[in-house]
């Protein structure tokens, strides 16, 4: 392992245009059979071959039970990655790419399997020239993150700790005290810089464009503070149900499925202070430093709601208590309203409405920045009595883009104001072939770069903002809302009550 | 995709019939424009590769592009949008298409160009000779200018180079691939001691593209390295002669891929995508300002 130069060192690597990963890797997937390998890291693995940014000298290892070969796993590769990539197959590029997948039958709860599974991975690694950085994709029930950890452990397959990663999939725990418990059996076999926690949400092109579109333009930084934003509304709304998940979502719940992780995380890059680079450890400390100022959910100030029958986008749909598997006295929450607020210079006053709920109108989400009022207007009632207050809206799905909504005179001889939108779709301004979120994670994860994954610090901090509501709501109902509306009147009265209102995505 | 297009008018009106075209189509009032292109016609066959290219990267990067070709008149110009394939995003591309005398060009493309944005001159086939005055004009006006030294030849690509800030040779972006291929090789401690004895390259490809990888060699490694070329119409192999060693790099038959080998190495798949110039040319608008490591292998190829 220690035969390899620095890439410094090598002259030639000057100046190249490698956007991707250069330093040899190693991929292994536990789970590799499963439904997250099939539709998510088969593809995403092949596309980044396909573009180009892997590695010259790669490997993927498949783990599972399921006996098979390096030729069958191919196959099964295969199979899963022209059902669910993004773009075909190319056939001329397929044997280049299969021969950099190999197969390792095993379980998870016997040492000999991990000790068997080092050796595979050496031979692999000596293969490709020795050297390589290791990835461990944890692809499987949660329940079995324990018992993998523990296994790389023994196996020493968790150094040296400057070239080997886990990554973890959500969920990192359902509450503050098991997710203290993941971290610490993780922590034994590894450090916590070695952890790369994946919430694909923060991935995905237009959540990072937040960064972007905050730090590298002048105009919006000055105004982003309670001096101009009267507050801000985050909007993740599903028109999906549950869907054959109900299993799954009565043990979890709208605040363990989206808040704690996508919801909150999306909060912190809309309210972090400037990071003073980017990289991974300044931009998680300001995440997890606006994350540290933002008081828990309360009660009183949260609306809980579980979908009624209805219809979404022109169809009937069911009842959530008629869906299968869904007891009939559950109360389970689908949908929340809840005002956050945050305790530090910038945001003191300006409070964060943040909603997110299944079967609702429509699927979207978005981030709206509702700019303060002009302080004096110097019209008639008349003339500006339909003007709205600024607005800035980015929209991470579907129609990624930005709107700004400001006062403009209607072409009428009287003077009149009215709000117009101006629309930026950034669509395909330079997202023509927009990678998948997992292309970007899973690159990430190859190069060591952490930023886009989740720290502990804020995990933790994360359950600490959603436990207390999450016991309260252990007892008592949600209140139903109709399938395909935009949640329960509570959840309008709960802005009304503070002179606002929620807008229609 | 919905194209519409004028018919021939002066290149005074050019602005408002794009105006008339983007309002005719309720268009959003909004237009995302990111650059402006300027791509040289010198033949009928450069224009149809235009008019294909632009088809291509014109969804990806909303764009002003202006298609100049000399001809003998006042210049005229045919205007054009359309609106990408998806309707919903909104996306408007303008294509002006500019006709006229040669000298009248320059001045055309001057009051076209959308303002603040940068602007990227594609130059299709043989650059002019030395003190071209268009050419100069033109090369003034632009932020990036990409040539093809697989149509121009190195010396006259040198040649703009002296004047242009940001150039780019599309067959030192064809190279790309196999310029990783060889870096990667050298990654090993023993084989970047080898490295160090690396003596000449044989390569089988066109002769530009053959150049320019020995001429990227010689200004890495700061030190003479011989080649020999065999001609063909891509590059398929790169052997590089170490002392007593050598290392390959090869195509495999038609493929877009090809084996990397050499001492201590077990041989390795490696990705040579040929790209078509639609790609090569949207990854070059993307980037702006010069590219050192192609200026310095520029310079050692014109050298040899
Ligand atoms: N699926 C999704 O869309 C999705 C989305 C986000 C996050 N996630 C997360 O991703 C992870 C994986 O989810 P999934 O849906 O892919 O799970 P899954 O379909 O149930 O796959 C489980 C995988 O683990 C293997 N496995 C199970 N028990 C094993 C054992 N004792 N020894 C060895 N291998 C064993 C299975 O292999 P065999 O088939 O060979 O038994 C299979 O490959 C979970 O943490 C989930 O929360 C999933």
């Amino acid at each position: 392992m220690s035969q390899r130069a620095r890439p410094e060192d090598n002259p030639l690597r000057e100046g190249l245009r490698v956007g991707g990963a250069s330093e040899p890797a190693l991929f292994t997937i536990f789970g590799a059979t499963g439904d997250l390998a099939q539709r998510k890291l088969l593809p995403a693995i092949y596309n980044l071959a396909k573009r180009g940014l892997l590695p010259p000298r790669f490997g993927v290892v498949g783990y599972a039970r399921t006996h098979m070969g390096d030729d069958a796993f191919r196959r099964f590769a295969k199979a899963a990655i022209e059902a669910h990539s993004r773009t075909p197959i190319d056939e001329r590029f397929w044997p280049a790419f299969a021969s950099m997948l190999h197969y390792h039958a095993g379980g998870f709860d016997d040492s000999a399997h991990f000790h068997a599974l080092a050796r595979t991975v050496d031979g692999l690694d000596e293969q490709i020239g020795g050297g390589a950085h290791r990835v461990f994709y944890l692809s499987t029930p949660s329940s079995f993150f324990p018992v993998i950890v523990k296994g790389l452990g023994a196996a020493k397959l968790n150094r040296p700790t400057a070239l080997v990663r886990v990554v973890i999939e959500k969920p990192f725990g359902d509450d503050l005290q098991s997710a203290r418990a993941l971290a610490e059996t993780v922590h034994r076999s590894f450090h916590e810089r070695q952890v790369y926690r994946i919430d694909h949400y923060l991935g995905k092109e237009t959540v990072q464009n937040i960064y972007a579109f905050r730090f590298a333009n002048a105009i919006f930084e000055p105004i982003w503070s309670n001096s101009y934003v009267d507050h801000v509304q985050i909007t993740v709304a599903e028109s999906l149900g549950v869907e054959h998940r109900a299993a799954f979502y009565e043990e979890t719940g709208v605040v363990r499925d989206i808040v704690q992780n996508h919801l909150l995380q999306v909060m912190a890059l809309v309210a972090m202070e400037p990071p003073a680079a980017f990289e991974a450890e300044s931009v998680r400390d300001e995440k997890a430093k606006a994350l540290r100022a933002t008081r828990p959910l309360v009660f009183s100030d949260s609306v809980r709601g579980q979908y009624g029958s209805g219809y979404v986008a022109g169809e009937e749909v069911l009842d959530y208590h008629q869906e299968p598997k869904v007891p009939a006295d559950s109360n389970t929450p689908t949908y929340i309203a809840a005002k956050l607020e945050i305790d530090n210079w910038r945001w003191a006053g300006t409070p964060f409405y943040i909603r997110t709920g299944k079967r609702l109108a429509k699927r979207v989400t978005e981030v709206a920045v509702q700019f303060k009022r002009p302080p004096h207007l110097p019209f008639s009632r008349e003339a500006a009595e339909h003007l709205e207050a600024n607005s800035l809206v980015l929209r991470i799905q579907p129609d990624e883009g930005i709107s700004l909504r400001f006062g403009a005179k209607a072409p009428t001889p009287t003077l009149s104001i009215r709000s117009v939108n101006m629309d930026f779709q950034y669509g395909s301004s330079f997202l023509a072939d927009v990678p998948e979120a997992y292309e970007t994670l899973l690159l990430d994860a190859i190069r060591g770069d952490s930023t886009l994954f989740t720290r502990q610090d804020s995990v933790e901090r994360s359950w600490e903002i959603c436990d207390p509501l999450i016991e309260q709501w252990q007892t008592g109902q949600p209140q139903a809302y109709a399938s395909g509306s935009w949640g329960p009147d509570a959840a309008d009265e709960l802005l009304a009550r503070d002179g606002r209102r929620w807008r229609r995505p | 995709m919905s194209r519409h297009q004028s018919g021939w008018i002066d290149v005074g009106e050019v602005e408002r019939a794009l105006a008339a075209l983007r309002a005719g189509e309720g268009h959003p009032s909004v237009r995302a424009t990111t650059l402006n292109l300027v791509v040289r016609c010198g033949n009928a066959e450069h224009l149809k590769t235009a008019n294909r290219v632009l088809d291509r990267i014109g969804s990806s990067r909303p764009l002003r592009a202006m298609i100049v070709m000399p001809a003998t008149r006042t210049p005229r110009a045919r205007v054009s949008s359309d609106s990408g394939d998806d309707h919903r995003r909104g996306v408007f591309n303008e294509l002006v298409e500019l006709r006229g005398n040669r000298v009248a060009l320059p001045s055309s493309v001057t009051s076209l160009l959308v303002a603040d944005l940068p602007v990227f001159l594609w130059w299709q086939g043989e650059l002019p000779p030395e003190g071209d005055a268009v050419l100069e004009e033109m090369i003034e006006l632009t932020t990036r200018m990409i040539v093809d030294s697989d149509q121009a030849g190195i010396d006259a690509v040198a040649r703009v180079d002296a004047l242009a800030t940001g150039l780019v040779d599309l067959a030192w972006v064809r190279t790309g691939p196999w310029r990783e291929a060889i870096a990667a090789l050298f990654d090993g401690r023993s084989q970047r001691k080898l490295l160090d004895h690396l003596v000449a390259i044989e390569v089988s490809g066109p002769r530009n593209q053959s150049a320019l990888l020995a001429g990227w060699l010689r200004s890495r490694l700061g030190r003479e390295v011989g080649l020999d070329t065999r001609r063909a119409v891509r590059v398929n192999r790169v052997r590089l002669i170490c002392g007593d060693e050598s290392f390959l790099v090869e195509r495999s038959g038609r493929n877009e891929h090809g084996i990397a080998s050499g001492p201590g190495l077990a041989p390795r798949t490696v990705a040579l995508p040929s790209s078509a110039v639609a790609l090569l040319l949207a990854g070059e608008l993307d980037r702006l300002g010069a590219e050192r490591p192609f200026e310095d292998a520029l310079a050692e190829a014109q050298a040899a």
